[in-house]
């Protein structure tokens, strides 16, 4: 699928039609949708809770730019992109008119709850999300490791696999002492120029 | 990322939903939650009528079950972690053209 980045936005952004239904196959509702893989959850517009009769199935603890942290309701969707669809994504609601697809739609935790189907079945939704994995199951997950984007699969999954800023992640240095001692503050500000990685301590 | 478990405590103590079965079940969570952590630490629970009905790996295998069980109506799916995870939205500001 290609998609032109839409240039009502500044920054242009990547936008992409989408459909969202509850889990009963209430709707499905139109809407455009951001793909923003920096954030980590998908939002979509506060009249969709309403719209689709969503019933709140939790609570998430969010933060952003725009968003201070917050603990906010949740609710699980069923979210058609083409002809494929995840089901039982949660979900915040924001105020904004689009939705926005977080990072955890590419990498939900069973590829299986991507399916071409289209049906309502209830029971095909739960057949399709199972999560007893099989050798199909280990395959995908293969298929979506090596997909991911360069900067996912390089990126350092321990302070040792971490390269450079020895002066506070070095042996014995301030903030790798406060992680392998779990005394982590509340909150850590990194200052510095773009491209330095800051976000790879979140 | 993590917050201090107080700061968890008071962010969940406030109420939002306006919905009384939902509050009910969300107290109900932090009631049993230091026994959850003993038997499911990690995992996701589901809380229906205050009791834990159904544990999964992740969200979305706990709320499927769950909601053909007892259909659209307030459900309490929360990971059993001491301290919550912290989901970030990021999107830059976004000015409208």
């Amino acid at each position: 699928m290609r998609f032109p980045y839409s240039a009502s936005l500044n920054p242009p952004a990547p936008f992409l039609p989408v459909r969202v239904s509850n889990l009963t196959g209430a709707g499905p509702t139109s809407v455009s949708a951001k793909i923003d893989t920096g954030a980590d959850i998908t939002a979509i517009p506060a009249y969709f809770v309403e719209q689709l009769d969503l019933a709140p199935a939790g609570e998430l603890v969010v933060e952003g730019y725009d968003v201070q942290r917050a603990t906010v309701l949740c609710y699980d969707i069923v979210l058609h992109v083409d002809r494929l669809r995840v089901v039982g994504l949660s979900v915040v609601a924001f105020a904004e008119d689009y939705a926005l697809l977080g990072a955890m739609c590419s990498t939900v935790a069973h590829p299986a709850q991507w399916t071409g189907t289209d049906d309502r079945n209830f029971d095909a939704m739960k057949r399709a999300s199972s999560p007893a994995p099989d050798l199909f199951d280990h395959a995908a997950q293969a298929i979506m490791a090596r997909s991911q984007p360069l900067a996912a699969r390089m990126r350092a999954r321990s302070l040792d696999e971490y390269v450079g800023q020895e002066d506070i992640v070095g042996p014995g240095r301030l903030l790798r002492r406060a992680i392998e001692s779990d005394r982590l503050f509340s909150s850590i500000l990194l200052w510095g120029p773009p491209a330095r990685a800051r976000r790879r301590w979140r | 990322m993590v917050i201090p478990f107080a700061a968890y405590q008071a962010l969940v103590a406030q109420p939002q939903s306006g919905d009384l079965g939902f509050e009910q079940e969300r107290t109900a969570f932090q009631r049993l939650l230091p026994e959850l952590l003993k038997t499911h630490r990690g995992e996701w629970v589901a809380i229906v009528d205050g009791q834990p009905v159904e544990f999964g790996p992740d969200f979305s295998s706990v709320i499927l079950p769950v909601r053909q069980r007892f259909g659209q109506r307030p459900v309490y799916v929360h990971e059993i972690l001491e301290r919550p995870r912290i989901y970030g939205i990021t999107s830059p500001r976004i000015i409208r053209q």
